[in-house]
Formats: structure tokens, sequence, C-alpha cells
């Protein structure tokens, strides 16, 4: 089973396990984080407002007296929501475009490429700022954006795989015994995309946490009080040198788990390389 | 060459055509009202159509575009709602201090990318490697707000030993470099982990290349090797990737800039954002864009220079 080669390719690579750890580490806390925060992360306790990481609030609070902690749970659960839906949309809207463009060429090709172009050369950041900023924010709007601003990545890739696929004897021979246009996309050359569609995807997982967490930062994410990391972060700001936690521990979950998901994809790109199994690599 | 080269060129219109329409719908097609917005939610029926009077907005969408376009290749970005000046000047006061900060990041950024790669690829495997391919995988999983705000807190609040900031001057001074260090090397830094680990990959994969087993097998020294054959070749995908990177570059200049409240375009994009100052927004976003299209088409000449194989595709 072509699988048990990939898993032991994959076991091999001891960053890459580590980053599977924390992948999934971070889904279950995404899970059962709000169940199991020990405070409400919305409602202001005017009682412990700024108090350092202690025993009850192991991360601190922040300047309306909210556990750190807590807000942190909660905003890993909007964190995978929003990576994994972004990522999902993405997805599916670059691999549908390019792979029709890949497969079908001419003026299709021509069209989805130039629009591939000119979406690449915008900087993600400032075409996002542009469209949410002037919609005021809101989970769906931001998902919406980073879906437009990050289409034409997927797109790109998979017309490569179409175009490289299409040429393949199997399918001359597909359509030589009558094969739709329609069968041979979706029997034969979505399946041989799957494996770089996965790694990819796991690649752009970390780039949508990052995304959405700027965004927030920048005060166009997800509208608070919502517990997103990079509004959390924003919140911390105006505290560094008095209350150094509200800013900090944020970041480094959002550091560590951009990590996890990066050492994962890295080893599932090499573990997926054919070549592995050719020749030694050097 | 010239062939290429006038291809190359031709092709900037159609891009820059679309990349400012896409910019033109980004800014119509979001949900809500911008005009909601800028009159606040008290105003009446009638203040609102004015608004939308005064702003265009009342048009159809193909003669707003026109109009919009027309304008456009005049130059005419509108006037800031704010402060009435044309929305182009404020933002040509901003390019030479984001330019400074962008073209500094990217030297800083490809300075250490190209000394950690090459270094690694060459001892591949050795402890020296590994430590180079997890710290390149650090830097670049590190989000640069965060990053910004840690070196702040670090360096500049704790240790008054850099300036928080703001800009401190033309780059030919102490005071301005003290400022341009912090902002400098969080745009940087996180680029040069990214850049590292696909330098040493193209070197590695330049090193398994006959010419190179040849040259060896000539009697030349290691070094000749490296630096007469390898460094070049390698240096191809290099440059490829770091044109696709160049827009990240230039958004990462927005986070930057906020952070360190350093005066460039990206600061001025956010705060226009903010105070509903649409002319302005798109005026930002225009430039930077522009200066992300022109940066792309300098780099593909550049690769075409480089790689001559390009020139006769």
């Amino acid at each position: 089973m072509w699988w048990k080669i990939w898993l032991r390719a994959f076991r091999k690579n001891r960053l890459a396990v580590v980053g599977a750890f924390i992948v999934v580490s971070f889904l279950v806390v995404a899970i059962i984080g709000p169940y199991i925060a020990p405070y409400d992360p919305i409602k202001p306790n005017y009682r412990a407002l700024l108090e350092p990481p202690s025993l009850q609030h192991p991360l601190g609070t922040d300047r309306l007296g909210r556990d750190v902690l807590s807000r942190v749970l909660h905003g890993s659960r909007l964190a995978a929501y929003i990576g994994f839906g972004v990522v999902a949309f993405e997805g599916i809207v670059g691999i549908a475009l390019g792979i029709m463009a890949g497969y079908f060429g001419g003026v299709l090709d021509d069209i989805v490429m130039r629009l591939v172009d000119v979406m690449l050369s915008i900087p993600a950041l400032v075409l996002a700022i542009v469209i949410a900023g002037t919609s005021g924010g809101g989970l769906l709007t931001i998902i919406i954006t980073m879906v437009i601003v990050s289409w034409a990545h997927f797109a790109r890739l998979m017309r490569g795989q179409a175009l490289m696929e299409r040429q393949r004897d199997y399918v001359e021979a597909a359509r030589a015994i009558g094969g739709s246009h329609t069968h041979i996309i979706l029997r034969h050359i979505l399946p041989n995309t799957v494996s770089l569609g996965i790694v990819f995807s796991t690649l752009e997982i970390p780039w949508a946490l990052m995304f959405s967490a700027a965004l927030s930062y920048l005060g166009i994410g997800v509208r608070p009080p919502s517990p997103e990391w990079g509004t959390i972060i924003a919140s911390g700001r105006e505290f560094l040198d008095t209350a150094w936690w509200i800013a900090t521990f944020p970041g480094l979950l959002l550091m560590l788990v951009v990590l996890g998901f990066n050492f994962m994809g890295d080893g599932l790109r090499d573990a997926f390389d054919p070549k592995q199994y050719v020749q030694h690599k050097r | 060459m010239l062939t290429y080269l006038a291809r190359r060129t031709l092709l900037l219109i159609p891009i820059l055509i679309g990349v400012a329409t896409v910019v033109f719908f980004g800014m119509r097609l979001s949900p809500g009202d911008p005009v909601r917005m800028i009159a606040g939610p008290l105003a009446s029926e009638e203040r609102l159509d004015e608004i939308r009077h005064e702003l265009g907005l009342d048009k159809s969408i193909p003669v707003q575009y026109a109009i919009w376009f027309r304008n456009l290749l005049r130059g005419d970005l509108g006037n800031s709602i704010a402060s009435g000046v044309p929305a182009v000047h404020l933002v040509a006061l901003r390019v030479g201090a984001t330019l400074e900060l962008t073209i500094t990041a990217f030297i800083l950024s490809l300075a250490i990318a190209l000394l950690a790669g090459v270094t690694a690829a060459v001892k591949q495997s050795s402890v020296y490697d590994n430590v180079v391919t997890f710290g390149a995988m650090f830097w670049l999983s590190m989000p640069s707000f965060w990053l910004g705000l840690m070196f702040m807190s670090i360096l500049a609040v704790r240790l008054p030993f850099l300036p928080i900031s703001g800009r401190g001057g033309s780059l030919w001074t102490w005071e301005g470099i003290r400022h341009l260090i912090l902002p400098a090397l969080t745009l940087g830094l996180p680029s040069a982990g990214a850049t590292a680990r696909i330098v040493r990959s193209s070197v590695l994969e330049t090193l398994s290349q006959d010419y190179v087993r040849t040259a060896r097998s000539k009697g030349l020294r290691e070094r000749a090797v490296i630096t007469r054959h390898v460094l070049k070749n390698s240096l191809i995908p290099v440059i490829t990737m770091t044109a696709l990177r160049l827009p990240w570059l230039f958004g990462g200049a927005v986070i930057v800039e906020t952070v360190f409240a350093w005066p460039g375009m990206g600061r001025l994009l956010t705060a226009a954002v903010f105070n509903r100052d649409y002319p302005v927004v798109q005026a930002a976003a225009l430039i930077t864009t522009g200066l992300v299209v022109f940066a792309n088409y300098a780099a593909d000449v550049l690769y075409s220079v480089v790689d001559p194989r390009i020139r006769l595709e």
C-alpha cells in the first residue's frame, strides 16, 4: 500500500513528527478549548485588571481583567475555523480553476493565467486591507477576503499538474475509448493531484493563521471582543512594559502552531517525493 | 534578448490595468456601505445621497469604472476626505520611507540568506547545516507583527538601547540608522529564513550536477568550484523565488510600519482605512502595487540576463 511507504518516510523525519504532534495538539485544543477554559473570554472583570501570570491566571489578565489563557483557548478554535475554512475554500476555487485551465488550455487557460498573474502581483495584505477594511471586518468577510487573495497560488500549482497529466498516455487512452472530459478530470487527473494538494494545503494553513492574526492585529479582522489571537496581541501593545504577558503568550503560541504546520508540511512534501524511492538522498 | 525585453515590457500594461481593476472592484464589491460609514450612523437619507453623488457612487459600475480609469490615467486619484489634499500627494510623501525600509530589509535578508544557505549546503548534514535549517524554519514561522513587538519590548523598552518607533531622519545619519534597525530586522529576518531554505536547496541541487563533478575532477580547488560554477548557477531559482516574494515583502512592510509607526505608505494605508478615507486607501494600494509590478518586471529582466536560456524561449 502506497501510504505505508509514505508513513515510513514521514516517521524518519523527526522534525515532521514533532510538527504533526503540535498540529494534533492544536486541533485538540481547538476542539475542547472553550470547554476547559476557566473563565469567560469576553466578560470584563474589573477586580483583576492587568494581573501578572499566577496560579489563578496562568497567562495573566488583560486590561479588562479577562483571563488571557481563556481568551487564547477560545481563540484557538477561531483560528482553526479560519485556518481550515480559508484553505478549504481557497483549495476548491484554486483547484477547480487551475485544473480546468491546465486541462482545457486555450482561451480559458489564457484568461485564468492572466488573472492569476495579476492576483499574484498584488500584495495580499494590501488587497485584504482594501477589501476587508472598507467593509468593516467580521468572520465571513475575512474568510472571503483571504480566499480572494490566495486562490491564485493553488490555481497556478494545479494548472501545472493538469498540464503535465494531460499529456500522459493513460489520458490519451481514456480519450480513445471515449471517456468524456469530465470523467477524465474526475477519475484520472484529480486523484493524481491529491498528494500535491495535501502538501500544499498543509503549507497554506500556517499562512492563513498568520495572515488572519495580522489582519486582526491591524484591527481589520474579526471584530472585537472576539478573542482572535491577533486581537489579543494588539490589545497588549500599549502594555509592553507593564503587562508584557498579554502580547507575548498568544504570539508565542501562534508561532509554535505555525512552526508545527511548517515542519509537518515539509515532512509530507519530502515523504511524497517520488525521488526518495529511486536514489539515495545525498 | 530584445524581443524578450520588448515582450516583457508590453506585458506590463495589461498587468497594471488588471491590478488597478482588481483594486477598483476590491473597494466596491465589499459588503457594507462605504457611504454609510463615512456619514456615520445618524446621517439622514439626503446626506447619504449627497455623499454618494459627491463620490460619484450613484452612477452605474461601468460608468464609474470608465470615469475612474480616465482619472487614473491623468494621475488624479481623488482628494483625501479628511484633508482635501490630493491623495497622490499624500502617498508620494511616504514612498521614500517605505522604499527605504523595504530595500534595506531586502538587502539584509538576501545577505543573511545567501551566507547561511550556501554555507549550510556546502556542509550538508553537518551540525551547522541542521542548525541553519532549523533556524530558517524558525524565523520564517515568526509572525512579523509579534516579532516587532518583542523586539520593541526587549531592545527598546527594557534596555533603552534603540528607539521605540518612528523614523529618525535620512539614512545617512546615525539617528536615521538607529531608527531603521529594528523595523528592517523585523521585516527582513522572516524573509531571510524563507530565502535561506531556497538558497540551500538550490545550491544542493547544483552541487549534484555533472559539471561540478567535472570541475572537481579537473583538480579545481573547492573554493574555486563554488565561486566559479556553483554560485551563479544556484542563483537562478533564487531570483525567481525572490521575485515571487516581493509582494509579500511589501505586504509585510505594511505591518512593520504600523508596529513601529514608520511613516511609510503602509501606515498611511491602515490609517486611511480607519478614517474611511477611501481615496487615500485607493491611492496607497495602487501605488504600492505599482511598485511591486515594476519590481517583478526588474526581476524578470535580471533573470533573463543571468540565465541566457530564458531569452531563447
